[in-house]
C-alpha cells in the first residue's frame, strides 16, 4: 500500500510542473462530461415535461374512450380500483335561441373532471368543477358557452340557451379545455355542460351525419407504470370496443419532434465523448512519448512494469478528476441556469432541476473516456525500455506489439472500460442500436483513416520529389514521421466525422421541422359548404371583411367496403387513422395536383391531366395501419354504388391542418358524384377574431372551425426547435475545435525539434511556418477526403436508425465546415511551432537535451 | 562469500537485427568483478562497451553466455525481476544525467529509496535522501530543480541517486562525458570515494586514459571483444 501510495505521490509530484500541458486536456474532457451532463440533463427534463405536459393536456394519464355506449358499473369498478377517474362525453347538437341556430360541441363533465388543469371560463366556479358549477338551480342545469357562440345566438351570461330541446342556463364563456389539445379535430362551437345536465337532454340526434358520441374517462394513476396498467386494465376490461390512449398518445406528433431533438442531443453527446476522447489519446499519446525519458529513468531505478502503470494512471485520474468536476459543475448549473431557458427556446416549460443520474452517468463516462483513450499510451509506457537512456537514439513512445497485446492480459481492463463505455453510453441514450450505429460508424471511420493514410504515406513515398523548396519539406515531414501523421489524420479526421454528421442531421431535423410548419396555415375552416355558399365566401374576400384568402376543395362521403380483397370486417385498424378509415363513411377528396403542405412518401403522384384507370392515394400510415401497399385494390360504397381504385401513392400531410384527406382520388373518377366543399380561409394579420364574429353571423349554417391560431403556435414551437438544433451544431462546432487543437499535440515535440534544427541551419521562421502550414494543410485535406463520406454515411445511418427523418445533405453548409476546419487545422498546425520560433535556438536545443 | 566475484560473464554473445541481417556486437565476452572492486572499460565508440553496460544492466538480453550478477544469472529472467534485480542490486550514472526536471534534487534521489524500498517512510526516504544529496556536497540545493542546477551538480545529484540505496553495484556510463574537466574530477572524488565507503563495486565506462589508470583494474573493448589491458601500456 505504501508502495502504491509512494508511486502515486510521485506521479502527481512529477506532473505538478507541468499543468500548463495538460488544460487542453482538462478542458476537452470537461467539455465533453459537460455535454453528456447538460444534453442528458435537457433531454430527461424534456422527456419529464413532455410525460407532465401530456398528462396535463389529456387530463390524466390514460383515457378510456368509446363511442357506443358509456362504461358500465363493472367497467367503472375497474378503472375507480386503479386510481382517480373523471368522465367526460363529447357529442355534437345543435342549439338555439330566440334570435338564431348553431352547430355545437358539446362537452359533458362529469364529478371530477377535470383531473389536471383548469377549464377556461369566465365562471371561477366552473374552472375547477364544472361539474358542482353547472348543476341544476331553480330548475335548470347550466352551460358555458363559447363566447362566439353568444354572439352569434344574441346572447349573454345568465340567459337561456337551449340544446339538444332542453334549456340551460348560461352561466359563463368557455373559452378553452384543459384537455382541448388533445380532442383533435372538432366541428362547433364548444359547450360545456355537466353530465346531469346532458341526462336531460331530450334530443340527441346529431345535425350532421357520421358525427357520433365519445364516452372518454379520464383517469389519473396510482401507480406510476402507465404502460403496465394500461395493459393490465386492457385486460381487465376485455372488450375490444375501448380505445385506450396514454397521455403521450395523445400528445400526437408533437412528441416525435422532441424525440427527434432529444435523439439529437445525444448525438452530440455522444459525438462529444468520442472526440474528446481522442484528444484524450493524442494529448496522453503525447505526453507518454515526451515522458518516455522520465520513464526511462524510472525503469533503471527498478521500478516495475505497474509502478509505471500507477505512476500514469494516477495522472490520469487527477486530470480526469479535474475535467470531469468541471464539467459536472458546468452540467449542474445548465440544470439550475440553463434550462428554463432551453425550455423557452424549444416551446415547453422546463423546470429548474439538478438530475443526478445524468450527472453521475456524464462523470462515469468522462472519467472512462480519461481512462480507456489513455489506456493504450500507458501500455505504450510500460513498455519503454531504460536502455533508450544510454543511447542517443530519440526518445519517444514505444510502439505496442499488437498480437502480443490481444493475447496478453493488458487487454482485460481496456475491454472491460469499452464494456462499461458501451453500457453507459446506451443508459445513456437508452437506445441500443443508435450506439451500436454510433460505434461501428466511429471505429469503421478510425480504420478508414489509419489505413488510408498509411496507403497514401506509402504512395507519397514513392512520387518524386517536389521542386517547390516549402512542399518538398512538407511533404518529407509528413512521409518522415509515418505515425504521426496518420495520428493528426485520425485525430482530426474523427473530428471531422463527427461535425459532418453533426450539421447533416442538424440540417435534416431543421428540414423535417420547418417542413412540418403551416407557415401559410388558414385561420379556419368549413366543410361541406355547397358552390353557391362557397360563390358567397369567395365574394368577402378583400379588406372589407379582413379575409385574405379562401380556398375550396371538393369533398364528399363513402364507406371502405374492402381492401386488397378482405372486407374490412376481416381488418384489424392499428393506429388511429386506420380506425377512423374503417370507421364508416369519411370525407374523401379527389385531386389533380399534390398540395404544398402533402408530401408524397411512396409511389408516383398522377399527371395533372392523368386519364387513366382510377388510382387512390392514401395516407402513409395506413400502410402499417391497415397493411396496404401499392397496387392493392380499395372498394368504396359511394352514393350506393361501389368504386374500385388502385392505391398509387402514399402520402403524409401536415398533421396540425387537418386539411387534407385521408383518401383522395385521381381525377375523373368521382368528379361527376354530387360533392361538397371544404372551405380553408386566411384572414388578414390581426383581424382573426373580426373574421370568425363575420363568417359565423353571415354563414349561420356554416360551422367554421378555428384552427390557425391552434398552428401558428405549434409552428413557432417547431422554429425555435430547429432554432435550437442549429445552437446545439453551433456548440458541437466550437467543441470539435477545441478537439483540433488537442490532436495537433501529436508529434508536436518532434516537429519543434525539427523546426529548430531547421532554423539552427539558417531557415527563415516564415519558411518553416509555410512548411508547415502545407503539412497540415495536406493532412487535413486529407482527412477531409475520408471524414465527408464516412460522416455523410453516418448520418444517413443515425436518420435511419434513430431519428427517421427524410435524408438530405447540404454540400454548401457541408462544404463550409469542413473547409474553414481544414483551414483551422492548417493554421494551428502552424501555430504550433510558434513558440519554438520565437525562442532562440540556444535555450531549445537545451532543453531538448534533458530527459 | 565476500570474495565470491560481483559479476560473472562468461562467453557472452550479443547480436542485434539490422536490416534482417545479424549485426554481432558482442563476442564471446567474459568479465569477473569482485565487490569493491573499481573496473574501468576504455574503448573506441561503437566497440560495444555501452551494449555490455547495458547487459550487466538487465536492460538488454544476452544473445548467448551467462551473466550473473550479484549471485543472480540475470539471463533468463522476465522484464519486472529484473526490475526487482536492478532496485536490488545497482545504481546507474548516465552521461546525461537523465535527472526528472519537475523533481527537485531531493525527489529525485529519494525517487529511487521509495522504489527500492517501498515499506520505508517517507519521512526516512527524504531524510536518507537529503544525507546522499549533503555527502555529494549538495545539501544546501535540496530544494533546486536540475534546470537551477549545473551540469556538475546534476551529475552529483545522479551519483547520489545511484548511491542512496548503496547498491553492490554500480555502473556507470561516461559519468564525465558531459562535464568540464574540474567538475569531472570532483564527480569521479566523489564517485570513488563513496563506493569505497559502501563496498560498491563499479564498472565505468570512460574515454578518459586517466581516469582510468586510477581503477583497479582496466578492460578495452574492441570489436566486441573484451581484453584486460590492466597495467599494459
Amino acid at each position: 500500500m505504501r508502495a502504491l501510495l509512494a508511486a502515486a505521490r510521485v506521479g502527481l509530484k512529477e506532473m505538478a510542473g507541468d499543468w500548463a500541458r495538460f488544460s487542453l486536456l482538462i478542458i476537452c474532457l470537461a467539455v465533453g462530461t459537460a455535454l453528456i451532463a447538460g444534453v442528458s440533463s435537457v433531454s430527461s427534463a424534456i422527456t419529464r415535461a413532455v410525460d407532465q405536459n401530456a398528462a396535463m393536456l389529456m387530463g390524466g394519464d390514460l383515457e378510456f374512450t368509446r363511442s357506443d355506449r358509456a362504461a358500465n358499473a363493472s367497467e367503472l369498478a375497474i378503472l375507480e380500483q386503479a386510481g382517480t377517474l373523471a368522465s367526460v362525453v363529447e357529442t355534437n347538437l345543435g342549439a338555439e335561441s330566440p334570435t338564431g341556430e348553431a352547430f355545437v360541441d358539446l362537452v359533458a363533465a362529469g364529478p371530477g373532471y377535470p383531473l389536471l388543469g383548469g377549464v377556461g371560463t369566465s365562471d371561477s366556479e366552473a374552472m375547477v368543477s364544472p361539474f358542482n358549477a353547472l348543476e341544476e338551480r331553480d330548475g335548470m342545469f347550466g352551460a358555458l358557452v363559447d363566447p362566439v357562440m353568444l354572439d352569434q345566438l344574441g346572447l349573454t351570461t345568465g340567459d337561456t340557451i337551449t340544446i339538444g330541446g332542453t334549456e340551460f342556463e348560461v352561466r359563463g364563456t368557455l373559452t378553452g379545455l384543459p384537455d382541448g389539445p388533445v380532442r383533435g379535430f372538432r366541428l362547433g362551437l364548444s359547450t360545456l355542460l355537466s353530465t346531469d345536465g346532458f341526462a336531460h337532454v331530450s334530443d340527441r340526434t346529431s345535425p350532421l351525419p357520421g358525427l357520433g358520441t365519445n364516452f372518454r374517462y379520464k383517469l389519473l394513476l396510482a401507480s406510476g407504470d402507465t404502460e403496465a396498467e394500461r395493459d393490465r386494465l386492457a385486460a381487465e376490461l376485455g372488450d375490444a370496443g375501448w380505445e385506450i390512449r396514454s397521455a403521450l398518445d395523445g400528445l400526437g406528433p408533437m412528441l416525435r419532434y422532441y424525440e427527434l431533438f432529444t435523439g439529437f442531443l445525444m448525438v452530440v453527446g455522444l459525438g462529444s465523448l468520442l472526440i474528446g476522447g481522442v484528444s484524450v489519446w493524442s494529448v496522453m499519446s503525447a505526453y507518454i512519448g515526451e515522458r518516455s525519458g522520465v520513464i526511462a529513468v524510472l525503469r533503471s531505478l527498478g521500478a516495475s512494469r505497474w509502478r509505471v502503470l500507477v505512476h500514469f494512471l494516477v495522472q490520469v485520474l487527477a486530470l480526469g478528476l479535474i475535467g470531469v468536476g468541471i464539467g459536472i459543475a458546468v452540467g449542474v448549473t445548465i440544470g439550475l441556469v440553463v434550462l428554463p431557458a432551453v425550455g423557452e427556446a424549444i416551446g415547453i416549460p422546463l423546470a429548474r432541476d439538478i438530475d443526478l443520474l445524468a450527472i453521475l452517468v456524464a462523470g462515469a463516462v468522462g472519467l472512462l473516456t480519461a481512462f480507456a483513450f489513455s489506456y493504450l499510451p500507458l501500455v505504450q509506457a510500460q513498455m519503454v525500455s531504460p536502455a533508450n537512456l544510454f543511447r542517443s537514439k530519440g526518445l519517444g513512445a514505444p510502439r505496442i506489439d499488437w498480437r502480443k497485446f490481444l493475447a496478453s492480459g493488458e487487454l482485460l481492463p481496456l475491454a472491460i472500460a469499452v464494456l462499461l463505455f458501451f453500457w453507459l453510453a446506451v443508459v445513456l441514450t437508452n437506445d441500443l442500436a443508435l450506439v451500436l450505429a454510433f460505434a461501428g460508424s466511429a471505429i469503421g471511420a478510425a480504420v478508414l483513416m489509419q489505413l488510408g493514410s498509411r496507403l497514401a504515406l506509402i504512395g507519397l513515398s514513392k512520387l518524386p520529389a517536389a521542386r517547390w523548396r516549402p512542399l518538398r519539406q512538407s511533404l518529407r515531414a509528413i512521409i518522415g514521421t509515418t505515425r504521426n501523421s496518420s495520428a493528426v489524420v485520425t485525430a482530426v479526421g474523427l473530428a471531422m466525422v463527427i461535425l459532418v454528421v453533426v450539421q447533416v442531421l442538424a440540417i435534416n431535423l431543421r428540414n423535417e421541422f420547418l417542413g412540418a410548419s403551416v407557415f401559410d396555415a388558414p385561420t379556419l375552416v368549413a366543410s361541406d359548404l355547397f358552390p353557391d355558399e362557397m360563390q358567397t365566401l369567395e365574394a368577402s374576400v378583400g379588406p372589407e371583411h379582413g379575409i385574405e384568402l379562401v380556398t375550396a376543395t371538393p369533398m364528399l362521403r363513402g364507406t371502405v367496403v374492402s381492401i386488397a380483397g378482405k372486407p374490412i370486417e376481416d381488418l384489424a385498424a392499428n393506429g388511429p387513422e386506420a380506425a377512423f378509415l374503417l370507421s364508416g363513411e369519411i370525407p374523401m377528396t379527389y385531386r389533380s395536383v399534390l398540395p404544398p403542405a402533402s408530401r408524397l412518401v411512396e409511389g408516383q403522384w398522377w399527371a395533372a391531366d392523368y386519364t387513366g384507370p382510377a388510382l387512390v392515394s392514401l395516407h402513409q400510415n395506413l400502410r402499417q395501419g391497415l397493411g396496404a401497399k401499392i397496387g392493392d385494390e380499395v372498394s368504396f360504397e359511394i352514393f350506393g354504388e361501389t368504386v374500385t381504385a388502385t392505391v398509387g401513392n402514399f402520402r403524409d400531410y401536415a398533421w396540425q391542418g387537418g386539411i387534407d384527406f385521408l383518401v383522395a382520388f385521381s381525377p375523373g373518377v368521382l368528379d361527376n358524384y354530387p360533392s361538397t366543399i371544404l372551405a380553408a380561409v386566411t384572414a388578414e394579420d390581426g383581424r382573426e377574431e373580426e373574421v370568425e364574429r363575420f363568417l359565423a353571423n353571415e354563414f349561420i349554417d356554416i360551422k367554421f372551425i378555428e384552427i390557425g391560431a391552434t398552428l401558428t403556435r405549434i409552428t413557432e414551437a417547431l422554429s425555435q426547435l430547429s432554432l435550437a438544433v442549429a445552437a446545439v451544431g453551433g456548440i458541437a462546432v466550437l467543441n470539435g475545435l477545441l478537439i483540433l487543437i488537442g490532436s495537433l499535440a501529436a508529434g508536436r515535440r518532434q516537429r519543434e525539434s525539427d523546426a529548430v534544427l531547421n532554423k539552427v541551419l539558417g531557415a527563415k521562421r516564415s519558411e518553416i511556418l509555410v512548411s508547415a502550414l502545407i503539412q497540415f494543410l495536406l493532412l487535413a485535406v486529407f482527412a477531409a477526403l475520408i471524414a465527408i463520406p464516412a460522416g455523410i454515411f453516418t448520418a444517413w445511418l443515425l436518420t435511419q436508425v434513430l431519428l427517421n427523418v427524410a435524408f438530405a445533405v447540404d454540400p454548401a453548409t457541408i462544404g463550409v465546415v469542413v473547409a474553414g476546419l481544414i483551414g483551422m487545422t492548417a493554421i494551428l498546425g502552424a501555430t504550433t511551432l510558434l513558440r519554438v520560433l520565437s525562442i532562440r535556438p540556444a535555450l531549445l536545443l537545451r532543453e531538448m537535451s534533458s530527459v | 562469500m565476500a570474495n565470491t566475484p560481483i559479476i560473472i560473464a562468461s562467453k557472452v554473445d550479443y547480436s542485434v537485427d539490422v536490416a534482417g541481417k545479424p549485426l554481432n556486437i558482442l563476442r564471446g565476452v567474459d568479465l569477473s568483478v569482485n565487490p569493491a572492486e573499481v573496473v574501468a572499460i576504455v574503448g573506441p565508440s561503437g566497440s560495444g562497451k555501452t551494449s555490455l553496460l547495458m547487459l550487466l544492466a538487465g536492460l538488454e538480453r544476452a544473445s548467448a553466455g551467462r551473466i550473473e550478477v550479484g549471485g543472480t544469472d540475470i539471463t533468463k529472467r522476465d522484464e519486472d525481476a529484473m526490475a526487482v534485480f536492478r532496485r536490488q542490486t545497482l545504481g546507474i550514472v548516465f552521461q546525461s544525467f537523465h535527472l526528472i526536471p519537475s523533481l527537485t534534487a531531493l525527489d529525485n534521489v529519494g525517487l529511487a529509496l521509495e522504489i527500492a524500498r517501498p515499506d520505508m517512510k517517507l519521512s526516512d526516504v527524504r531524510k536518507e535522501a537529503a544525507a546522499a544529496l549533503d555527502a555529494v556536497g549538495l545539501g544546501k540545493r535540496l530544494d533546486h530543480r536540475p534546470s537551477a542546477l549545473s551540469g556538475g551538480e546534476q551529475q552529483r545529484v545522479g551519483l547520489a541517486r545511484a548511491l542512496v540505496t548503496k547498491p553492490r553495484l554500480l555502473l556507470a556510463d561516461e559519468p564525465t562525458g558531459n562535464l568540464d574537466q574540474k567538475s569531472g574530477a570532483v564527480v569521479v572524488e566523489l564517485m570513488f570515494n563513496l563506493a569505497r565507503q559502501n563496498g560498491t563495486a563499479v564498472v565505468m565506462i570512460t574515454h578518459d586514459a586517466h581516469l582510468a589508470e586510477r581503477t583497479d583494474r582496466r578492460f578495452t573493448m574492441e570489436q566486441g571483444q573484451l581484453t584486460e589491458t590492466t597495467g599494459a601500456r
